[in-house]
């Protein structure tokens, strides 16, 4: 396998190779075929052409060759997703002062895409793999492509770069079962109650859930105001791997907390994760829902695995 | 399947921007041989053409797959019917016309379109072998050009026309040094691999003379050979180019005959005067020299024969260029054995003819009288000089001539003439060739066209050998130019002003150079350019060599070219990468280890640590390749002042 590459990191020499596109053999036979009629009819102007011709696909080669050369990767960054879902890996790519035109990128032959590299400004580049399994999602080595100008040159790369994705666990439907925060005064078990009981607005916070804006009041023109449901008022929960059953494997159990995360978001609680190892407090907020399934995705992946 | 050959919105936004540029360079590319094509396969062509241009407007459908199939059959058979063959020339420029027709309606993928762009590209090699000239390698310039864009294009659908006509300009220039390089040292080879059963097409030139015939001559201007002369130029009134003696008359036509001698002596005369000829090619044996040539060019396998012509062994199928020697005064001496043939005359034809001669013979003792009462007899009876004579009896051709029509061109008053002069005892022979030259002031050099073509007669008299006598001039004076100046327009008059003249010359002169230093390239000139590297072509041992050189002067050429480009690139891009990589190397040294892995703020963190005292040093070096690794700094001094800051830093 290729070298774990760090980011920036320029194209070079070392690392593009090029060689004809099948229609590239195509056009040498043609230029044969030119060839050895120009030979046996002695025609001055048939080999000037067959040269011309020749000439004009040795050049070309050094055009798709530049196409590639020089082209700096300044940063990477794929976003968590769940499994099932496309890891999208936005490149930062910059290139000096000449344009290169149709570079394709990807993770595998069949899967690149076309882009045009701006010169001298930042470009964006996405590169997608599927994401299948929890945890931390590496993907193969990225293919740098180019049949840039005549499609008779191929030029390309393979570059694996540090980088990866975090994978969630695949949320699993349950029962919402939660624990107590323990510092919570309140007692009692709370489940399942009372979370859809409307009981005000307070004003809007950065990272509350959408869906519980009070549209009515902002379209008021009293600002925004997020509603908030008697049910977790006053309220944190715990989501403990402990409560959950013991017939459910660690996978399982992950997704099933992964599952109660997101609906505990939903609904605007407060809660906090309990996973060996881990151990965040109540929060609330789209923050505080990424360290909870980052934590839960990463979880039993050893640290040296995690930049 | 079929239904999605069918319009959809999709096909549409795709294929009209293709389709519309692959169309014009096809069209390009088939252009020159419009006037050879066949009319069914034109009419092929452009039917199709049209529809896929028309469809893309009017969104009519494709036919099908199935059908473009069948309807390529049938071509394909239509061009075995029409030439009797598949390969060879014709066949095979027809053959590619008919897959372009049909083709166009597969442009529905990439590799289709490919294709196409490949088989225009065959196209334009196939013009080349039709026309030799410079017009048509600028124009296979310009269509290689176009092509090229389209090829660009096809690849590159976004970019703007304009962008892909400068790329594809760009790549051809680039490419003219390394085109120059390969076509002059790629090893040539003398004769051909398979034979090349090729006929020029075109002969403005026979080795008979049959009057009446042809009932116009077309007045052709292209260019017969062009003389340059060494020294002495001749007077123009002695300007005639001899070609072929004809020594057999049948009573229809004069013909060289068989079994004429080879010379073994040779003519004594006046000055010498020495010229060079660029004979375009004729298909024919027989080379062209002034009136009377005394050397046989030393570059061509040829014969000299006793009635001073000269034939090639082979015919001349490619432009030929021969130094040549003539005089002319000259006294070709006493009659051989096998002259006598001279007075040989048909019997059972032109009884008229051949009376009048006779009658001529005894009424006059003194030759030199008779020739001169002959040329009169032209000037009495009203004979005219024309281009477009009436057709004559096919079985006395000279008598409806002399005694009924009384109107034609050089070979009717050459051919009657050699008849009445044998018939009047005087040995006669007629010479076809070229009479005059035009000068180019430009390319200082003449110019000899088909126009030129012409017939005279020699005859032989005691003392003086065969002396040329010409008919012609007694009924036409002015078809024989007397002086070679250029300027002069009395021949071609009323054609051009004195500017276009220049123009024409100038254009005439370029071609010329062309022609010698381009398209003339041959196995020979290599040869010089290898003798200069020190390698004789004359074995086969002598050609492995040159291939030899050739493959490695390509490699010295290429190679450090490559190499040297590509190291540039890479100097430019890595400069900094190169001297941080020095920099650590340097620490490392000094036991500052950089780990894989470590960025630069994290290594310079590592450095103070360990060594404090490199403190503000490493710090500005780490701060500039922060600055030209990760931010957008462009300036190249900063980038030689981080080099030397590099090169300076100790530890």
């Amino acid at each position: 396998m290729k070298s774990f590459v760090s980011i920036p990191y320029s194209l070079t020499l070392r690392r593009i190779y090029v060689f004809p596109t099948r229609y590239g053999f195509l056009f040498l036979l043609v230029l044969l075929i030119m060839l050895i009629g120009s030979v046996n009819y002695n025609n001055n102007l048939g080999f000037l052409l067959t040269f011309l011709l020749g000439s004009m696909l040795f050049v070309s080669m050094f055009y798709t060759y530049n196409n590639l050369s020089g082209i700096k990767f300044l940063s990477v960054k794929a976003n968590p997703v769940f499994p099932k879902d496309e890891a999208v890996f936005e490149y930062v790519i910059y290139a000096k002062d000449t344009d290169r035109l149709s570079v394709e990128f990807g993770f595998s032959e069949d899967k690149k895409r076309k882009w045009d590299i701006v010169p001298n400004i930042e470009n964006r580049v996405k590169a997608t793999t599927p994401a299948n399994m929890r945890g931390l999602l590496t993907p193969g080595p990225l293919l740098i492509f180019t049949s840039y100008p005549f499609g008779l040159f191929r030029g390309w790369s393979w570059i694996q770069f540090e980088s990866s994705c975090i994978v969630y666990p695949q949320p699993v439907k349950g029962a919402f079962e939660t624990a107590e925060y323990l510092d919570s005064k309140e007692g009692g078990n709370r489940e399942g109650s009372g979370v859809d009981d409307f009981c005000g607005l307070k004003n809007y916070q950065q990272g509350d859930t959408i869906q519980h804006i009070s549209w009515k009041a902002s379209s008021r023109g009293q600002g925004l105001y997020t509603k908030v449901f008697c049910g977790n008022l006053g309220t944190s929960v715990m989501l403990d791997i402990n409560r959950l059953s013991n017939n459910l494997d660690m996978e399982q159990k992950l997704s099933r907390l992964c599952y109660m995360v997101l609906k505990a978001h939903r609904m605007n609680l407060s809660y906090g994760l309990k996973i060996p190892g881990v151990n965040i407090l109540p929060e609330t907020g789209e923050s505080h829902k990424a360290q909870c399934l980052k934590a839960l995705a990463l979880f039993g992946i050893s640290a040296n695995d995690i930049k | 399947m079929i239904s999605n050959r069918f319009f959809t919105a999709n096909l549409e936004t795709d294929t009209k921007s293709q389709l519309i540029p692959i169309l014009i360079a096809i069209v390009i590319a088939i252009a020159p041989h419009i006037v050879r094509l066949p009319a069914w396969i034109l009419i092929c062509c452009f039917v199709s053409w049209g529809y896929v241009a028309l469809s893309l407007k009017y969104r009519l459908p494709w036919p099908p797959k199935w059908l473009c199939q069948i309807l390529g059959i049938i071509g394909f058979c239509g061009v075995l019917a029409t030439f009797g063959r598949i390969l060879g020339r014709e066949a095979s420029v027809a053959l590619l016309s008919i897959l372009l027709a049909f083709k166009t309606f597969e442009t529905i993928t990439y590799r289709d379109r490919m294709i196409i762009i490949f088989l225009a590209y065959f196209l334009v090699i196939t013009n080349l072998f039709y026309f030799e000239t410079l017009s048509m390698t600028l124009y296979m310039f310009v269509s290689v050009f176009i092509t090229t864009s389209v090829l660009i294009h096809i690849n590159y659908p976004k970019a703007k026309i304009s962008a892909n006509l400068v790329l594809a300009g760009n790549i051809m220039l680039k490419s003219l040094p390394l085109m120059v390089f390969l076509f002059l040292l790629f090893p040539r080879i003398q004769g051909s691999l398979w034979g090349t059963g090729r006929h020029a097409a075109k002969t403005g030139f026979s080795d008979h003379l049959t009057i009446g015939d042809i009932s116009s001559l077309s007045k052709n201007d292209e260019i017969a050979f062009r003389v340059e002369f060494k020294g002495k130029i001749p007077k123009g009134s002695s300007i005639y180019w001899r070609g072929v003696v004809l020594w057999n008359f049948d009573g229809e036509s004069w013909k060289r005959g068989l079994s004429v001698p080879l010379k073994e002596n040779f003519i004594v005369g006046g000055e010498d005067t020495n010229y060079t000829v660029t004979l375009e090619p004729h298909d024919q044996r027989f080379l062209f020299a002034l009136d009377m040539p005394i050397s046989i060019p030393s570059n061509i396998n040829a014969d000299f024969f006793s009635d001073e012509t000269i034939m090639a062994r082979f015919p001349i199928r490619k432009r030929l260029k021969y130094s040549i020697k003539s005089i002319t005064v000259y006294n070709t001496g006493d009659m051989k054995k096998w002259e006598e043939r001279a007075i040989h005359i048909p019997r059972y034809t032109n009884p008229k003819s051949i009376e009048l001669g006779k009658k001529w013979g005894y009424e006059n003792k003194d030759k030199e009288e008779l020739i001169y009462k002959a040329l009169n007899y032209f000037k009495k009876n009203e004979f005219a000089y024309t281009l477009s004579p009436p057709r004559l009896d096919k079985i006395n051709v000279i008598d409806d001539f002399l005694f009924r029509t009384k109107k034609g061109y050089c070979e009717h008053f050459a051919a009657s003439f050699a008849l009445l002069m044998r018939a009047s005892g005087i040995p006669s022979r007629v010479v076809i060739g070229y009479q005059g030259a035009e000068f180019n002031p430009i390319g200082n050099y003449y110019i000899i066209r088909q126009s030129d073509a012409h017939a005279w007669v020699e005859v032989w008299l005691d003392k003086k050998g065969w002396v040329r006598i010409e008919p012609t001039s007694v009924v036409a004076p002015e078809r024989l130019v007397d002086n070679l100046d250029s300027l002069n327009i009395a021949k071609r008059g009323n054609r051009f002003s004195s500017f276009s003249r220049y123009v024409e010359f100038g254009w005439d002169t370029i071609n010329s150079r062309w022609n010698q230093w381009i398209m003339d390239y041959t196995s020979l000139e290599q040869s010089r350019i290898f003798s200069f590297l020190g390698i004789k072509i004359n074995s086969i041992k002598g050609i492995l060599r040159s291939i030899f050189v050739f493959i490695s002067l390509t490699f010295c050429v290429l190679l450090p070219v490559t190499i040297g480009y590509l190291y540039k690139q890479q100097v430019k891009i890595d400069i900094v990468k190169l001297y941080y990589d020095k920099f650590c190397e340097k620490l490392y040294k000094a036991g500052i280890e950089r780990l894989p892995n470590q960025g630069p703020l994290d290594y310079y963190n590592k450095i103070i640590l360990l060594k404090p005292g490199l403190k503000p040093k490493a710090e500005e070096i780490i701060n500039l390749y922060i600055a030209l690794n990760y931010g957008f700094n462009r300036d190249e001094k900063l980038k030689y002042k981080f080099r030397d800051m590099v090169k300076r830093f100790d530890t």
